[in-house]
């Protein structure tokens, strides 16, 4: 294992403010596919969620001459990506005027044409029921669900990221946690398929 | 579920993601022993974090990593030799520039207390003289008579004591901005232009193009990411004053819309600056808008819209100010020409939120 994988993010940001190129390769490597994952679900779209995640990218890029070891790289990495999100959807929303295009919007849209599974079907067929469950959330749920669970904000960052209170966050977290567990429950997925599975997300 | 009062969830919540102090996590935890309903609000809780733990990340396109990394290599090339003037530089050029006004000052004194003969082409006269308290010893040699030496000391005291302390001011101010500022934006790199060519088919490429150039140029403008750690806190007025003054600068040449321009980047404390380089487009032979730059803060939001353009019959530049949430926080317009404040309204159609802010947005070019 090279000797940048376990270096801190924070530590490999001022190498990199330092002209090492090396040291962002390794953040790259290190946040792409989680930025990109977390945007992917929070547009629902591949396309667009790529751009994004680009353009974050491209801003720390930018902004690293000015880093300071103060800040957390991981969280105003995915402030960067979220606020970049939220920037797009304005403006689309603004510019087409249609309220469906909405991050997210299509995946809903699919998410609720899709048919209920048999239960036997359910367990092969985890992956997309969660995927559609995720989908179902109002977008500001599906924020900061992701942003806690995805990109592991406290709620206090999530709070600052988004520009939302603390309590609010976590009525949001909240509201976000039970509609996924009806949304799983009426989608046939049952706490059996998750041990199945092996998996736990509790640290 | 309902049965539970809000701060109580809340903190069943903070113990499931472990935001809790363990010592009120120890009290909850009791709590929870003997209280059903947060033991099953806890247990909900984790079930649903387990379910969806089975969703796995999804996998960034290997394409996008190349274009990142040459880039990055790109600006990493570009800070190495990054020339920024350091202080003790800035200071001694100060003291340098002082030295050479006092020294002017001074033989133009020489000459003139010399009279008409003689002391002008003293060479006592020419010798430097490194301040203004030596310059006035060095006139006493002269021997003059003494309302003559009053007369030469008053005209070296005002020339010499405000030129010097204005120069270093001059000099250290542009100690960020200045030399960054100069810089010329270096040739399109071969790797970036390959970056550019692979985003040709999408629609942020002229802005990334803009921000790329605009990087060139602004090197150091770039989001300060404690800035964007505050998230909402605007980033120290010195960081803010210099990109925007150099930027009203390069806006506006005439003397009378370089003080607008001026008074326009002084900062306003609640305001998020752009932390980031402007994204600043402009459109020769459009006079309804002839220039148009957007200002994000270090965590992309718009907080920053200017747009220049003839309204009217006369060339305004308007100034908008958006806060964290996007709303118009302050509008500021002035006639470019007179520095004369006019109507926020001087141009049409202007955004307003920030959620109206299109970078890519067609020009205005009527009048």
């Amino acid at each position: 294992m090279p000797v940048e994988d376990r270096e801190s993010d924070e530590r490999l940001m001022l190498r990199f403010r330092g002209g090492d190129s090396v040291a962002f390769e390794v953040l790259v490597r290190r946040h792409r596919t989680p930025v990109f994952s977390f945007l992917v679900r929070l547009v629902g779209d591949r396309g667009r969620a790529e751009d994004l995640c680009q353009d974050a990218f491209l801003r720390v890029v930018k902004a690293a001459p000015d880093w300071e070891e103060r800040a957390a790289f991981r969280t105003w990495l995915f402030t960067i990506a979220r606020n970049l999100a939220a920037d797009e959807a304005r403006r689309s929303v603004f510019r087409r005027a249609d309220p469906l295009d909405t991050p997210g919007g299509e995946a809903v849209r699919a998410a609720a044409a899709d048919p209920l599974p048999d239960r036997a079907a359910a367990s092969a067929q985890l992956r997309p029921r969660l995927e559609a469950a995720l989908a179902a959330l109002p977008a500001e749920q599906r924020e900061v669900f992701l942003l806690r669970e995805h990109a592991g904000l406290r709620f206090a960052e999530i709070a600052s990221a988004t520009g939302t209170p603390e309590n609010t966050v976590k009525s949001r977290m909240r509201y976000a946690l039970e509609a996924l567990r009806e949304k799983l429950a009426a989608l046939g997925v049952s706490a059996d398929d998750a041990e199945a599975d092996g998996r736990s997300a509790l640290p | 579920m309902t049965s539970l009062p809000h701060p109580e969830r809340d903190l069943v919540l903070d113990l499931a993601y472990g935001e809790l102090p363990e010592r009120e996590a120890r009290r909850l935890r009791a709590h929870l022993e003997a209280c059903a309903d947060c033991r099953s609000e806890l247990e909900r809780i984790e079930g649903t974090r387990r379910l969806m733990s089975a969703l796995p990340l999804e996998q960034a396109p290997e394409r996008g990593e190349r274009i990142l990394l040459a880039a990055a290599r790109e600006a990493a090339g570009r800070a190495r030799p990054r020339w920024r003037m350091p202080g003790w530089l800035a200071g001694s050029l100060a003291l340098a520039a002082t030295v050479v006004v006092v020294t002017v000052v001074s033989i133009r004194i020489a000459r003139e207390s010399a009279g008409p003969l003689g002391a002008g082409h003293d060479p006592n006269a020419l010798l430097p003289t490194p301040a203004p308290a030596e310059a006035r010893r060095s006139e006493d040699s002269f021997a003059k008579a003494p309302e003559e030496r009053a007369v030469a000391s008053a005209q070296a005291q005002p020339p010499s004591a405000p030129p010097a302390r204005p120069s270093p001011g001059r000099l250290s101010a542009p100690k960020a901005a200045g030399p960054r500022y100069a810089e010329p934006p270096p040739a399109v790199s071969r790797e970036e232009d390959l970056a550019r060519r692979d985003n040709a088919a999408r629609p942020h490429d002229e802005e990334r193009e803009a921000k790329a150039s605009l990087k060139a140029e602004e090197p150091g403008l770039a989001g300060a990411p404690a800035g964007a750690m505050a998230l909402q806190a605007p980033a120290s007025s010195a960081e803010m004053e210099a990109p925007r003054a150099a930027a009203a600068k390069r806006a506006a040449p005439a003397a009378a819309g370089g003080s607008a321009a001026a008074d326009l980047a002084r900062p306003n404390g609640s305001l998020g600056p752009a932390a980031t380089a402007p994204d600043v487009r402009t459109f020769p032979g459009c006079a309804g808008e002839s220039r148009r730059e957007i200002g994000r803060d270090a965590a992309g939001r718009v907080v920053r819209y200017v747009r220049e353009g003839s309204a009217s019959g006369r060339r305004v530049r308007v100034e908008l100010a958006f806060g964290p949430d996007g709303r118009l926080v302050r509008t500021q317009a002035r006639d470019l020409d007179t520095g004369v404040e006019v109507p926020g309204e001087a141009l049409p159609g202007l955004p307003r939120s920030a959620a109206e802010v299109d970078p890519g947005a067609a020009p205005r070019c009527g009048p």
